[in-house]
């Protein structure tokens, strides 16, 4: 655009504006109109966060609500440490004690947290570090697809494969166990250990991703002043990145470990379903998530009582954990919370690129355009300098070899997974796959998925629609409105993060059940509906904490330069901090997409099911994972378990397919704005 | 509002840097505080402060570090609330009329008081264009896209930016170097036309050259706008400045005080407290 | 506002209103239940398209069809008194009518090191397998009903399921008729608490007990038809042994008597045999919740069960009235010839006539 040039700069007057005495040009009230904007804006946040409590709240009262006659029965002492679980016995009253599924809980979150820490540390470091620069995108792209695969399909690989593998090596060493009771024989098809495992791969990529942009928000000034001092590359790491990572390597450990908590089918597959305290590690066991999913179809009366107990219990360690791991991450040293929230949002945010590297650089390099920050990549020794002692160079290659050491451990399995959906479901698909419905029964070759794509489709849109603007909006509020409303309302705004964080421990069968009850009964049938507001509700605290994270990213002097200009609260909110935080919510929706997509267990009791291809949301509805669930687990026929792998495959190609048009979209609208 | 006075006069009196008229006490100063105080919880940053700022004068406000210089001058277009815990004392007036009172709202003082941040904040992901416009979009005015056009370039080039961006103007704010940023970002002040614009240490994060430019561009500025500038640079004080307030404190723990105030040549070379003297001769601060 | 969310939600609302009403599933009954005749449900309701079925547990079934949610509920077990007082209170003082729709066995399967047949064993002797009494391969009484055949002395692995399952209640109910010491101590249940003595390894539903089997040597477990065929199991299920009146032709002095003589014979799982333990003696409008396992018919196989659709005696008081005939037209097809003529390559057995026929007799009395 290049209008005719107006006068000299400067030197046009301005309407108003004058040498000499000017007048007041401009109201110091504001039009009512723009008044009532921000308060309706402060208003929807609010009720958007109430809604939110009123949920949790509704949830955990339903749920205690329906566990009176535990407590009268049994007494909360007593049934906390209560050894036995006896719901049918041969004769007089059942038995219910949750000790063993608290200890199966821990035991197995424990393995698979010592597990997987310290591999997700591994990958993290080779993907910003030690792995060549080509190598560090595709190996963490690889990583968090399987943060998208659904549980059973972790569940169905650990019996089909892993066991399989490792039970030789279990064997020798339950029989060379010696003074290692814990290890004892005989090896069972289930056990904590091999549980553990599992759980530790499929928390892992988790762990890993967020531990991964930790590491990356490390300044560089830091890294420069290790190298600066002589430091190897290991000892760059060792002094410079992991004392700022710690605190959010502990907050991305804890939401992990609250996928741990709360995973079910893979467990419920794998550990047994025994009610063990003590005993060996290649045992079977139980856990709270994994007994409720087994159990809620079968339960009535006290059992149900006693189940959803369990679930009550489930929700007091999450609610521990999450305290501890606020604790934990406040007390320690470096970056504070701030950097799991860094971490978090950062996944696929090149849109904010510019931004975080403004905050980073400090007063520096202004005056030129900023780049991504990154990792420094260690100067080139010299021919002829004084080189580094041998010890410590020996020190730093044993270093170096643990962390790829690390990466190869992770990645096996991983890549194992990977390969075994491919392998197996590929040959299953074709255009008479997708658009056919499921067979009649698992003996009759042919048939397809298209009623379950259809209708598992039809849910993750409802459920988006419910959880995307419901998140984003209780976000808000914790962020900007709470807090701008003075310190108390910013206290209740810290409790409503507090307590939607305890909804990412929830098993999803208990969200299931709440739906059921509130809505499923009212309407008096089961609804697509009904199952996509299940799936919203589990999505629902994972785009909260997506979107607070990155909301807390955008910089104050963004917010402050449009409000210097007059922006009201709503305004700025609109037009400064959503478009910057776009990117992040798409990628924290998406992810939240990926976990509530594979999710079986809460369509049981919300959508139900359906054998033929239907749209009709005010009606029942099939879904894939139910459909991979039925053919894999249920029964197993040469069939069935074609078409299950042939579904399997294309629920993680559709999450994978979502995600890339996420990142597209976030990149278009980025490239619309600067047009 | 009188624009046939104000057009008249804008073609009576030459524009250059010599010091204004003296102000006509019959109406009140454009802004003006009076018995001003700022705590942050229960920490007084500053107390006390009495000044006016008078129209086409840039006022500095020099003082040591943490002396509440920044603490002041947003109090002036109540920034200062976006702290927690934040509040004040006394009072601002804007034209006479307090912008603290009940019906005044803060979003409204913003737009009529403008101002720029130590940091140059431009809006990264947006284009230039769009930065400047940001301003009417945020307060709602209308513009055709002839006036959008003729809005960007008069205010880029009121910021002595037009030149260097006019064939880049959809391009991102973020690849511009800072002190470019820093006067996109007066210049998107500039486009809502503000009575007064306030200036956080503009140049404090920009190099020599930018510096200047700046300073310059202050001077052009002041025939349209009262403005106030907070620095650490007395040498910038000395040059930009018509009038200046030396803001300390005395002991620590003790809130900012203004010492004294009055044109800037006065209080570089004959002020009347031995603080000042100090202050201004480089033996403290 | 951002314009990416704007546009989603966008979609979704138009989405959501132009899917509303697109496909309606009415005309189509609704059923939910007992995972145990998942198959053939599927299928009659594919092939007939007049229901759709979704396995989620006996238990589950009743709760729906209780709740009025579905038009039709399935179990393999019959409602407690507790359910039925539900079911009465909340549906209009309804009551529940079982219709028995197909017959299915549940078959005893083996892997021992070295023996490549089929075992025979009693009934008692299961009993003490699973109570922990026997506990060798190699016991007498194992010996004694297999002679020539090589048993190891090793220990008996016992592989169960690890949730709750009508295979496990049919399989427990039948043990604790043959075996009253087994009723004592373990009782009939869906989720059987196994004698702390007794060390078994669980696998999660049927191919969770199958693959059990196949992994584990010297091992034994339980598995409906269908599964232990896919795991190649049915070659190694367990020919159970009962007590039976047998006909004996005896030749005594140039003559040929015909002696009737109680005897133990052995019966593996296959159609026919599971199919005649439907032979039994009704009375008119007797209830058809009737329990099949340790049928006295001749030739029949002993764990043997049946499993029920769930109907309203009277839709109108269920507040479901408009889906009785939904619901009947799915229950003539599944009486019907063509529909009962699938079961046994679903690894199931068709109704024998006598059930079928008091089945149809029955649907005249839903109201």
């Amino acid at each position: 655009m290049s209008p005719p040039p107006a006068t000299a700069a400067g030197a046009e007057p301005e309407k108003g504006s004058a040498l000499g005495r000017s007048e007041r040009r401009h109201p110091i009230t504001r039009p009512v109109a723009s008044r009532v904007a921000d308060q309706a804006y402060v208003w929807l946040c609010t009720l958007a966060a109430l809604a939110a409590m009123a949920g949790v709240g509704y949830l955990i009262y339903k749920t205690a609500a329906e566990t009176g006659e535990v407590w009268s029965t049994y007494g909360i002492w007593g049934f906390l440490t209560g050894t036995e679980w006896i719901p049918q016995p041969a004769d007089g009253q059942p038995v219910f004690g949750a000790l063993p599924f608290i200890y199966g809980t821990l035991v197995t979150s424990a393995i698979a947290m010592a597990l997987a820490v310290p591999l997700a540390i591994g990958v993290a470091l080779a993907t910003t570090v030690f792995l060549p620069r080509v190598l560090r995108g595709p190996v963490s792209a690889v990583v968090d697809l399987l943060a998208a695969v659904p549980s059973v399909v972790y569940g169905l690989w650990g019996i089909l494969v892993l066991v399989p593998t490792l039970r030789p090596a279990l064997e020798w060493v339950s029989e060379h166990n010696g003074p290692l009771g814990f290890l004892a024989g005989p090896v069972t098809s289930g056990s904590y250990l091999l549980s553990g495992m599992v759980l530790a791969i499929m928390v892992l990529p988790i762990i890993a991703a967020i531990t991964r942009e930790v590491f990356l928000t490390v300044p560089v000034d830091q890294q420069e002043g290790a190298y600066a001092l002589g430091a190897t590359r290991w000892e760059m790491v060792r002094d410079a990145m992991l004392p700022w990572a710690r605190s959010g390597i502990v907050g991305a450990s804890a939401l992990g470990l609250g996928r741990a908590v709360g995973e079910t089918i893979a467990l419920a597959l794998l550990l047994g379903n025994v009610p063990n305290v003590g005993g060996s590690l290649l045992g079977p066991g139980s856990t709270l998530a994994g007994v409720i999913a087994l159990e809620f179809g079968e339960a009535f009366d006290v059992h149900l009582a006693a189940l959803t107990a369990l679930a009550l219990v489930l929700f007091v360690i999450a609610f521990i954990i999450n305290a501890l791991a606020r604790l934990l991450v406040a007390r320690s040293s470096g970056g504070g919370e701030s950097l799991v929230r860094r971490a978090l949002t950062n996944r696929g945010l090149a849109g904010l690129g510019t931004i975080r590297a403004r905050e980073q650089e400090g007063g520096d390099g202004l005056d030129e355009p900023a780049d991504e920050p990154g990792i420094v990549e260690p100067p080139r020794r010299l021919a002829g300098l004084p080189s580094v002692s041998t010890s410590r160079r020996v020190r730093s290659y044993a270093a170096e070899g643990t962390v790829y050491l690390a990466l190869a451990l992770a990645l096996i399995p991983l890549g194992a997974i990977l390969y075994e959906i491919v392998r197996n479901g590929l040959p299953a698909i074709s255009w008479d796959f997708l658009t056919t419905e499921q067979p009649p029964d698992a003996f009759t070759p042919g048939g397809g998925i298209s009623n379950a794509l259809v209708g598992t489709l039809i849910m993750m849109g409802i459920a988006t629609a419910v959880a995307a603007p419901l998140g984003v909006l209780t976000a808000l509020f914790i962020n900007d409105v709470a807090a701008g409303l003075g310190p108390g309302f910013r206290r209740i705004g810290d409790a409503v993060g507090f307590f939607v964080d305890i909804l990412l421990g929830v098993p999803s069968v208990v969200v299931g059940l709440t739906v059921y009850l509130a809505l499923v009964l009212a309407m008096g049938n089961f609804s697509a509906l009904a199952g996509g507001i299940a799936l919203g509700i589990i999505m629902f605290p994972i785009v909260v904490r997506a979107t607070d994270e990155i909301l807390r990213l955008v910089p104050e002097a963004q917010r402050e330069a449009a409000e210097a200009l007059g922006a009201p609260r709503w305004r700025t909110t609109v037009s400064v901090v959503l478009p910057a935080a776009a990117p992040g919510i798409l990628t924290g929706t998406m992810l939240a997409l990926a976990r509530a997509s594979g999710e079986a267990a809460p369509l049981l009791f919300t959508s139900l099911g359906w054998q033929f291809l239907s749209t009709d949301v005010l009606a029942p509805i099939a879904a894939l994972p139910q459909l991979i669930f039925a053919n894999m687990v249920d029964i197993q026929t040469p069939e069935s378990t074609e078409l299950a792998w042939g579904a399997a495959f294309v629920l993680v190609a559709m999450i994978l397919f979502l995600n890339l048009i996420a990142r597209l979209i976030a990149r278009f609208t980025r490239s619309l704005e600067v047009r | 509002m009188s624009t046939e006075q104000s057009t008249a006069r804008a073609t009576e009196a030459p524009p250059g840097p010599s010091a204004p008229p003296p102000s006509a006490p019959s109406a009140p100063p454009p802004l003006r505080t009076r018995g001003l105080g700022a705590f942050f919880g229960s920490h007084k940053a500053i107390e006390d402060i009495d000044l006016d700022f008078e129209d086409n004068t840039v006022t500095a406000l020099i003082g040591p570090s943490g002396c509440g210089k920044s603490t002041y001058i947003r109090t002036l277009n109540r920034m200062h609330e976006n702290v927690p815990n934040a509040r004040i004392e006394g009072d601002v007036e804007l034209h006479g009329e307090s912008i603290y009172g009940r019906a005044a709202d803060p979003v409204a003082i913003r737009r009529a008081i403008g101002m720029v941040f130590q940091r140059p904040n431009p809006f990264p992901t947006k284009s230039i264009a769009d930065n400047v416009l940001a301003g009417p979009k945020f307060n709602r005015i209308r513009l055709s896209r002839r006036e959008r056009q003729d809005l960007v370039e008069r205010v880029l080039r009121a910021a002595g930016l037009w030149n260097e961006v006019k064939n880049r103007l959809r391009a991102p704010a973020g690849g511009l170097s800072g002190g470019q940023q820093q006067r996109l970002c007066i210049a998107r002040a500039l486009s809502i036309d503000p009575d007064v614009l306030l200036m956080d240490e503009p140049c404090s994060a920009l190099d020599p050259q930018s510096t200047d430019r700046i300073e310059e561009l202050i001077d052009q500025l002041k025939e349209r706008v009262t403005i106030v500038i907070v620095t650490h640079n007395m040498q910038q004080a000395a040059r930009v400045s018509d009038r200046t307030a030396f803001i300390t404190i005395e002991t620590d723990g003790e809130p900012g005080r203004l010492v004294e105030t009055g044109p800037t040549s006065d209080i570089f070379n004959a002020p009347s407290k031995p603080a000042t003297e100090a202050y201004v001769s480089g033996r403290f601060g | 506002m951002n314009r990416t969310l704007r546009n989603t939600i966008a979609a979704g609302i138009a989405g959501g209103m132009m899917l509303t009403g697109a496909t309606s599933a009415l005309g189509i009954a609704n059923g939910s239940g007992a995972s145990f005749p998942n198959q053939a449900y599927s299928k009659w309701c594919a092939d007939s398209k007049l229901c759709s079925y979704t396995s989620k547990g006996s238990t589950g079934g009743i709760t729906d069809f209780v709740n009025g949610v579905t038009d039709f509920g399935a179990s393999d077990a019959p409602l407690t008194s507790t359910q039925l007082a539900a079911l009465r209170r909340q549906r209009g003082g309804a009551n529940v009518l079982y219709f028995p729709t197909l017959l299915g066995g549940v078959t005893v399967p083996t892997n021992i090191d070295g023996v490549n047949k089929r075992l025979k064993l009693r009934g008692t002797t299961i009993a003490k397998i699973f109570k922990g009494d026997i506990d060798r391969w190699n016991h007498p009484e194992i010996r004694a009903a297999n002679r020539g055949v090589s048993l190891p002395n090793e220990s008996i692995t016992r592989c169960v399921r690890a949730d709750g399952s009508g295979t496990s209640f049919a399989f427990t109910s039948y043990l604790s008729k043959v075996y009253p010491q087994f009723r004592t101590s373990v009782g009939a249940s869906q989720r059987p608490n196994w004698p702390s003595n007794v060390s078994v390894v669980t696998g999660p539903k049927n191919p969770g007990v199958a693959k059990c089997v196949n992994d584990n040597d010297n091992s034994i477990g339980y598995v409906d038809t269908a599964d232990a065929r896919s795991a190649g199991l049915l070659d190694n299920a367990t020919a159970v042994g009962k007590s039976q009146v047998v006909r004996r032709r005896v030749r005594s002095g140039g003559r040929t008597r015909i002696v009737r003589q109680r005897k133990i014979v052995y019966i593996a799982p296959f159609t026919k045999t599971i199919s005649r333990a439907g032979n039994v003696r009704l009375r008119r409008n007797q209830p058809l919740n009737v329990s099949l396992t340790n049928s006295s018919a001749p030739g029949a196989y002993p764990i043997t069960t049946t499993t029920w659709v769930l109907v309203y005696s009277d839709f109108a008081r269920a507040g479901k009235a408009g889906s009785k005939n939904d619901v009947l037209r799915t229950l003539r097809y599944f009486y019907s010839a063509r529909a009962q003529r699938d079961l046994p390559k679903l690894q199931f057995a068709p109704l024998p006539a006598n059930l079928r026929a008091a089945a149809l007799a029955q649907l005249n009395r839903v109201r």
